[in-house]
């Protein structure tokens, strides 16, 4: 992803420093950055006034593959570990959501146990994949994705087989009867309020000090050794948390659709995770969720004119992309604004 | 940047033993690449390993880095037995390392680069949901560090635009930065100019004192420069051992130079 036609000329150690190109003026990009922020979740929370119901529902959806999404682009864009199997947390997300659902409506009850469910999954074949890398590692995640899904096939008397969970609506705490989130718009800002949250923390991851330690791990992982860093450890760490946001993912999702069936968590999912981060923009978290909705949209759009055959289109919309916006959508944007081609990814402007 | 041998004036160190290797070996195959090498490095010690290529000076090194296990022998830092040990342990008991080819994160700003090293030394580097900007104690660390290196103007660029000189300072500022205790140099100068030899030297010379440092290097004027100890290896195995005026002189140092080299290219500026 470097950009080498820039290539400085050899200099002397004697010679005095130099002035940093990126010092000066702030990038546009940058002065924009907090305004579109905040101009993109007003857009976000008003949506239930601008949108009507079915509209709002892919909204919905889109946010719910948007969290997907980005959780991987932490591993894939930010890590540089490419997993084609992120639709297994997804999975474990959803799944336990609803089975949780049997005991208790309580929506964040359902959503902490997600997620935790999910984390400990992420560890447990985390602790396999991250010592694998390139091929093995696609091989590893897809046949722990695979496994999950005939898991979930067959398993019926616990998760119902191909008829899949239908789940009740969720209350948003236990004296609220569920009259709260009774609406379609109320459970929108549910919905979205899960979105935020879990956008919030991989935000904060990819800006810590271990987020940087991620963006060492891709760039070099034996120099990191060399400086003291478990590479284990760290991959493993960031498997947790995309696992465990991509898990509250698939949690919000059974919310939201009130059903889950394998269907909804099978290859195709994982597979199209991946494409969604590649059109939306590797290594900005905003991306993939532009990604999602593209995806999003253009399934809805084409399904009424293709049927079956939309993923045609999908398929041709994702080798434009790739030829004609190195960046993805994001990238798009960003070179409007003159910002430099290549990813750098603390200083990324963000919705 | 006056060339060094000035400040400290470094013996064999005269300190406690920071390193010791007792009989280690690495075996490729058949291949003895390191034949059973003992070695003491006190604290402070300024000790170069010369020889001709595949001496197993690197091998060495990395035998000591922990970035390849021993076949036999045993590796002891500050007296512990660190033979088995991985190597991102034993970089965390003090050890740094700079390679023989810059090995850097290229896609990453000079400064980042550093920032790496020093966020791991102050024991922020696990912190997971505070903006690393808010812990200003490592930027103002790693500026000083680009600052000590040479870098200073060079904070934003990336460690792949650098020229190769550039590198190696980044280099060496990377691995200052986790404030080792034996810092392992493998052809710090390899590839630079006369003056960024010089340079380094200076660099060098500006160390801690109490620093261990270990050097692979093939400039003999940095090595007669810097060194307090010489260490020669030939073939896998440490021929001679002394302070820089024995080994100048001695006949069998020569001799291992010939088959590869003429003895005028080897001491021709010493």
């Amino acid at each position: 992803m470097s950009t080498p036609e820039s290539r400085q000329a050899p200099v002397s150690l004697a010679e005095g420093p130099r002035p940093s190109p990126a010092a000066g003026s702030t990038p546009l990009g940058e002065r924009l950055a907090w305004p579109l922020r905040a101009a993109t979740v007003a857009l976000l929370v008003a949506a239930p006034f601008l949108l009507g119901d079915f509209r709002l529902l892919l909204l919905g959806d889109i946010l719910v593959y948007g969290l997907l999404a980005a959780s991987l682009d932490l591993l894939v864009g930010y890590t540089g570990l490419p997993s084609l199997g992120h639709a297994a947390f997804f999975g474990v997300g959803g799944y336990v959501a609803a089975l949780v659902a049997k005991t208790t409506v309580n929506g964040p009850v359902q959503l902490a146990v997600a997620v935790a469910a999910a984390a400990l999954v992420a560890l447990g074949t985390g602790w396999l994949a991250v010592r694998t890398r390139g091929v093995y590692l696609l091989m590893l995640t897809l046949a722990f994705a695979q496994l999950l899904y005939s898991l979930a096939l067959t398993w019926t008397p616990v998760t119902g087989g191909a008829n899949g969970l239908p789940v009740p609506r969720v209350s948003l705490w236990p004296g609220d009867d569920g009259s709260l989130l009774a609406s379609d718009q109320a459970l929108y800002w549910y919905v979205l309020a899960g979105f935020l949250l879990g956008y919030l923390v991989l935000r904060l991851v990819v800006g810590s000090p271990f987020g940087r330690a991620l963006a060492g791990m891709r760039e070099n992982e034996a120099r990191m050794r060399s400086l003291g860093y478990s590479v284990v450890g760290c991959k493993l760490a960031a498997f947790c948390i995309a696992g465990a946001v991509g898990g509250l993912a698939g949690a919000l999702f059974v919310q939201h659709q009130l059903f889950i069936s394998p269907s909804n968590i099978s290859f195709e999912l994982s597979a199209v995770s991946l494409v969604v981060v590649v059109i939306g923009g590797v290594r900005t978290l905003y991306g993939p969720v532009l990604g999602a909705a593209v995806f999003v949209l253009v399934r809805e759009e084409l399904s009424s004119v293709l049927a079956d055959h939309w993923q045609l289109g999908l398929g041709a919309l994702f080798i434009l992309v790739v030829y004609l916006l190195p960046g993805g959508v994001a990238g798009l944007g960003r070179r409007l604004e003159g910002w430099r081609p290549s990813g750098r990814p603390a200083t990324e402007p963000d919705p | 940047m006056t060339p060094a041998g000035a400040p400290g004036a470094p013996g064999d160190g005269g300190g406690a033993p920071v390193l010791e290797l007792r009989e280690v070996r690495k075996d490729y195959g058949s291949l003895k690449a390191v034949a059973g090498v003992s070695l003491t490095v006190r604290a402070g010690a300024r000790q170069a390993i010369i020889g001709p290529n595949g001496a197993g000076k690197s091998t060495l090194l990395d035998l000591v880095s922990g970035t390849t296990r021993a076949s036999g022998g045993r590796v002891l830092v500050h007296g512990a037995d660190v033979t088995g040990l991985a190597e991102h342990r034993r970089a965390r008991l003090g050890i740094a390392k700079t390679f023989q080819r810059s090995n850097l994160f290229d896609g990453l700003p000079a400064a980042d680069n550093v920032k790496i090293a020093v966020q791991r030394r102050t024991g922020v580097a696990r912190r997971w949901l505070r903006p690393a900007s808010n812990f200003t104690v490592v930027a103002a660390r790693a500026a000083e560090l680009l600052e000590l290196a040479g870098l200073g103007g060079r904070a934003g660029v990336e460690a792949g635009q650098l020229s190769h000189g550039e590198r190696r300072q980044l280099e060496m500022a990377i691995a200052l930065a986790v404030e080792p205790a034996l810092l392992l140099l493998d052809e710090p100068t390899a590839g630079m100019s006369r003056s960024e030899s010089d340079a380094f030297v200076g660099l060098l010379a500006a160390l801690p004192a109490a620093l261990s440092v270990v050097l692979i290097e093939h400039d003999l004027d940095v090595v007669f420069a810097v060194a307090g100890t010489i260490t020669v290896m030939a073939a896998g195995a440490v021929i001679a051992e002394g302070p820089p005026a024995e080994i100048r002189a001695s006949p069998e140092v020569q001799q291992a130079y010939l088959g590869a080299h003429r003895a005028a290219d080897l001491f021709e500026r010493a």
